[in-house]
């Protein structure tokens, strides 16, 4: 029987496995070592306190749990499709896994799958679990699980609950888009340009949005439009990433 | 069937690859000669669809090979001269790619290897550069494709590896596989390679098979200087001169003075070959 030249699901299928143990095998520790930050920080800050401080009294609020997951995340979801797919533009590396009998098709989609959908879920599932674990098992030092945390700070909100979890469900996927649009855009220095170059964007997107008038714009338009529209922004922003990404792909030579 | 017509290719203002047409034919071992920076890996490269051709085209059995379509890479392999150092045991790694070509035998390259005498089990990362090119080779041939590009595959092998590649390569290659070795070291394929297409900047300069080389071309090996010859060289063991062959006369054709003649009568040799 004649295969697709296109796609066809049982290569897919093998190509994807291929494909998926090769990121574990090039991520799988990055990933565990992420997904354990926050016992991390409940060492390192227990530690601290039992060395300097009187060790009955303190506890990790929800504050500096938010901004360690914050930089956590961002690390992570934009660093990782690097790690997994940099190497697409070294000619010995990148020729081996062009030249697989795999249509580009394939190719480009275990590729999205594997860094926009399994590897940040896996890293989520680790990270809020053992956060989650932390808070039910020392709830005197540590504060709301995070998860739980943005559920109640999300449903305080109700009119616009929806919206905000929404947006902060297409943050990852943004951020994962980037990350595998700097793997295929720069040649050397791919981790550190595609930080330099998110940084340099997001301080112009922040300096943009300083210079309008925002409290009356928030007269004018309510928090529901204000999510939609960042909704909107990432969706974009991750929709051209990708186009990008499909192409460089399809077109790359050595 | 390949068939190259009127290709062209550079790199930025420097023309590499400029009206290069000819035809391989199925089941020979191409040997692929130049001097540096001729454009035998850009060549290969273009041939397996890892570049685009500027101008002119390329077909390899109705397949423009940039397409990449699949059915065309299970058809073909392409062994750079850069090897990956994969974190994989060599056993592995071809049980996991292998099954993407179709005709990947497994028992042949547990043979190769063992020709090669090369461990299996070793990881990939962790071999010496020579050994690393061995698993490749042993892979490269286990697909069992009709057609092997291999980029300088000498390059990095001890001597007696060297003639273990020359062994795998007579013994394991299928009869209507097709390869194309690019090689500087000609010694190292001499017996093996037939046809052989010797490129110059821009030009193909011959393709010919080692009989019609040898029919047109004969290779004196007396210490006897002859006059008019084409090309002569004294080396330790005697001499070697080259000659147009004018009375039939058979002699074992020698790589390296062919090549050395080629490029020092240029348009003679072309002319000659002309088909």
């Amino acid at each position: 029987m004649k295969t697709s030249e296109t796609f066809s699901l049982s290569r897919f299928g093998e190509y994807f496995i291929l494909d998926l143990r090769n990121c574990f095998a090039k991520v799988g520790l990055t990933t565990l070592v992420c997904g354990l930050v926050p016992l991390i920080l409940l060492v390192m800050v227990a530690a601290t306190n039992f060395a300097v401080g009187d060790p009955s009294v303190w506890i990790i609020e929800n504050s500096v749990k938010d901004m360690v997951t914050a930089v956590t995340s961002i690390f992570y979801f934009l660093l990782i499709p690097i790690s997994c797919y940099g190497l697409l533009t070294d000619k010995s590396a990148g020729s081996t896994s062009l030249m697989l009998p795999a249509s580009h098709t394939e190719k480009y989609a275990s590729m999205v799958i594997n860094s926009m959908i399994i590897l940040p879920l896996t890293f989520a599932a680790l990270y809020f679990a053992t956060d989650a674990a932390l808070w039910a098992i020392f709830p005197q030092w540590y504060d709301d699980a995070v998860i739980v945390d943005i559920v109640k700070r999300t449903f305080r909100n109700s009119p616009t609950a929806v919206m905000t979890m929404l947006s902060s469900f297409f943050m990852p996927w943004m951020v994962s888009a980037v990350g595998l649009t700097g793997a295929l855009l720069f040649k050397r220095g791919k981790g550190a340009k595609t930080f330099a170059v998110s940084a340099v964007s997001f301080i112009l997107l922040v300096a943009v949005l300083g210079s309008i008038d925002i409290p009356s714009l928030y007269n004018k338009v309510n928090m529901h439009t204000v999510n939609v529209i960042w909704v909107v922004f990432q969706t974009v922003c991750a929709v051209l990433c990708l186009t990008y990404v499909y192409f460089r792909t399809k077109i790359i030579q050595y | 069937m390949i068939e190259i017509n009127d290709l062209g290719f550079s790199y930025g203002q420097n023309p590499v690859l400029k009206n290069i047409s000819m035809k391989l034919e199925e089941g020979k071992i191409y040997g692929l000669l130049g001097e540096n920076g001729v454009g035998k890996t850009t060549l290969l490269t273009l041939l397996c669809g890892l570049k685009k051709p500027q101008k002119g085209c390329i077909d390899i059995d109705g397949y423009n090979p940039y397409d990449r379509k699949p059915s065309f890479l299970a058809n073909q392999y392409y062994l750079s001269d850069e090897v990956a150092a994969v974190n994989m045991k060599a056993i592995d790694y071809a049980r996991n790619y292998g099954k993407f070509w179709e005709k990947f035998d497994m028992g042949k390259f547990l043979e190769i290897m063992k020709v090669f005498e090369n461990d299996p089990e070793q990881k990939m990362n962790r071999m010496s550069c020579g050994q690393l090119k061995k698993t490749w080779i042993s892979f490269a041939l286990a697909c069992n494709t009709r057609y092997i590009f291999m980029d300088e595959p000498t390059n990095g092998l001890d001597i007696p590896s060297k003639a273990q590649f020359r062994k795998a390569v007579t013994k394991y290659t299928s009869e209507d596989s097709t390869l194309v070795i690019s090689t500087h070291q000609v010694r190292d394929l001499e017996n093996i390679i037939d046809p052989i297409i010797i490129l110059d900047r821009q030009d193909v300069l011959l393709n010919a098979t080692v009989e019609e080389i040898s029919e047109k071309l004969y290779f004196d090996y007396s210490n006897e200087k002859i006059e008019g010859a084409l090309y002569s060289e004294m080396t330790p063991g005697g001499c070697v001169q080259v000659l147009i062959n004018t009375g039939s006369e058979e002699s074992k054709v020698n790589i390296e003075a062919l090549f050395n003649t080629v490029h020092l009568h240029k348009e003679l040799v072309k002319g000659m070959f002309a088909k």
